[in-house]
């Protein structure tokens, strides 16, 4: 299946989500904060990034901004989830250029359908342009 | 002495006078002896010559009579007037002598005293009711500026009384926005590990799955109030988005059918819908009216076990212009008046046990109805203990301009009603 990066700065929340996604066949790679998660785009090249937005050190609007900057890293879906329930957040976090937008908390079900959803889109736009692994 | 008596009085002396001065003449041309032939002449004319006289001094006392005693009466007629006018008892008494004049002319005369008097005493208390005229209005004016002053102490007051109650209103948004966000990170994990232990435990053991899902809901629970208590303290706050869509009567019911379904057949109750065909399209905020239904529905199957549910639909036009009516009718338990009366308080269900009975957060009605108010339309109940319950909701057809201008500068993310579970558990 596909390799996901979690970066997600509470323990409970990154260990609950991991466990449940690594059983549902995906590979997960961790990142505890924004530089971290940053990093870890570069080096895991993952297919998606599962993005919390209140992030230590560089939040996650930051962090997909840059992301989607670089012309390397522009193509891997961001989902963005936040435990803000305000329009502005959903709005930020669109802008900063992330695909899609969660609300914790998180209804696993529906994750998991957008999930599959981006990582199909993507692959069929990854064979249209024959970008990325 | 009368004035007519004066003048023949003067005509008399007259005729007197012209016989004293023909007696002397004659007596003394007598008297001459160097004039005798005109001497013989004038004692014969002398009768004659007398009367002439005499007549000539009546013709001029008559004339005298008439140069003064003309004026003389014109006077008193005038003084007798301004008497009359003036209202002394002397007008009626005929004044045709001179004291009578004399005293016309003294009493006029004390009479413009005594009007002079008068008008000075009139001067006096003019000018003392000006001097209190003055000071009054002096006193009312230094009274006034200082009501005004009180006033404008009194709205700035007011102002500042405002401004720091929107400042705690827009504070109290904001700390219930941050601690839905602290509150919604440990329920993620309370949620996200339940349902995780359920997965394993649905084939291994019943006992640990059940006891899971109790705490999945109690969960879900608790999430629901957080989504209620954000919605409350956002519309009461003023920042509610309206958003203004077409809506088709027919997808409305499709989409409102598609949640409620199970939520009003719960208690295997029958549901009837009935009037969308007559309602065709109009416009509102469908996601809140959508709400707005929905816990209504929950309710009806929440609170009717083994009955009805009827969800009416109809279009009226009348005095409050073109409006759309939804009907929720339930054959349940019913509400006392008493219950009836509390109903959109928040926290209020019927009583205590209800909320652990019925489950639910005891806001879902009181944000319908700050809803249906803020769609500029109502929310009405007829309920009889044991005989069912009916909520009728009125919304106009079309979202008044100035409630979409008002919520133009809000935002409120409608993600967090859209999860039917959490809406469907509201009330």
């Amino acid at each position: 299946m596909a390799t996901l990066l979690i970066v997600e700065d509470n323990d409970l929340n990154r260990d609950m989500l991991s466990r449940r996604l690594a059983r549902r066949g995906h590979s997960i790679v961790l990142a505890c904060d924004g530089p971290e998660g940053l990093t870890k785009a570069y080096t895991t090249a993952p297919d998606l990034i599962l993005m919390d937005m209140s992030l230590p050190v560089m939040d996650g609007w930051e962090v997909t901004r840059r992301l989607k900057r670089d012309p390397v890293t522009a193509g891997i879906p961001i989902i963005a989830l936040t435990a803000h329930a305000m329009a502005e957040d959903k709005s930020t976090a669109l802008l900063a250029g992330c695909d899609e937008f969660e609300t914790k908390p998180i209804d696993f079900e529906r994750l998991i359908d957008t999930v599959t959803r981006l990582l199909e889109r993507r692959a069929s736009g990854h064979h249209a342009g024959g970008n990325l692994a | 002495m009368r004035l007519a008596s004066l003048a023949v009085a003067s005509g008399l002396a007259g005729i007197c006078a012209a016989a004293l001065v023909g007696t002397w003449v004659s007596s003394s041309m007598l008297r001459d002896p160097g004039a005798t032939v005109p001497s013989a002449l004038l004692s014969r004319a002398w009768p004659g010559l007398t009367a002439l006289v005499g007549l000539g001094a009546a013709i001029g006392a008559w004339r005298t009579h008439r140069r003064i005693a003309g004026p003389l009466h014109q006077v008193s007629d005038e003084l007798r007037r301004w008497l009359s006018m003036a209202g002394t008892g002397m007008a009626d008494r005929p004044s045709d002598d001179i004291d009578g004049l004399a005293r016309q002319v003294h009493t006029l005369h004390e009479l413009a005293e005594s009007r002079a008097a008068d008008v000075e005493r009139l001067d006096a208390a003019l000018r003392r009711t000006q001097a209190e005229f003055d000071a009054r209005v002096r006193e009312r004016t230094r009274e006034l500026r200082l009501e005004i002053a009180e006033r404008t102490r009194a709205q700035g007051q007011l102002v500042a009384a405002r401004e720091s109650a929107e400042a705690a209103s827009r504070a109290k948004s904001a700390f219930l926005a941050n601690m839905s966000h602290e509150l919604r990170t440990p329920l993620n994990a309370i949620i996200g590990y339940s349902q995780m232990l359920m997965e394993d435990a649905v084939d291994t053991s019943r006992t640990s799955y059940d006891d899971l899902h109790r705490i999945e809901q109690a969960g879900m629970h608790l999430l629901a109030l957080i989504n209620d208590i954000l919605d409350l303290s956002k519309i009461e706050a003023g920042r509610l988005t309206l958003q203004a869509a077409p809506v088709d009567a027919h997808d409305l019911l499709a989409d409102v059918l598609s949640t409620s379904r199970p939520l009003v057949e719960r208690n295997h109750n029958r549901f009837v819908v009935e009037g969308f065909g007559t309602v065709g399209r109009f416009e509102t905020d469908p996601m809140r009216l959508m709400q707005v239904l929905l816990n209504l529905l929950s309710n009806a199957g929440k609170f009717t076990e083994n009955g009805t549910v009827t969800l009416r639909a109809a279009r009226q036009t009348g005095p409050g212009g073109d409006q759309i009516v939804f009907e929720v009718t339930d054959t349940g338990i019913g509400m006392s008046p008493d219950q009836i009366d509390r109903l959109f308080v928040e926290f209020s269900q019927a009583d205590g046990s209800t909320t652990h009975r019925f489950g639910g957060t005891g806001l879902g009605l009181a944000i319908s109805q700050r809803l249906c108010h803020a769609m500029d339309g109502s929310i009405a109940v007829t309920s009889r203990e044991g005989a069912g319950t009916s909520f009728t909701v009125t919304v106009p057809a079309r979202l008044p301009q100035q409630v979409l201008a008002l919520a133009s500068s809000t935002t409120l993310d409608d993600t967090s009603h859209t999860s039917p579970g959490a809406t469907a558990e509201c009330g």
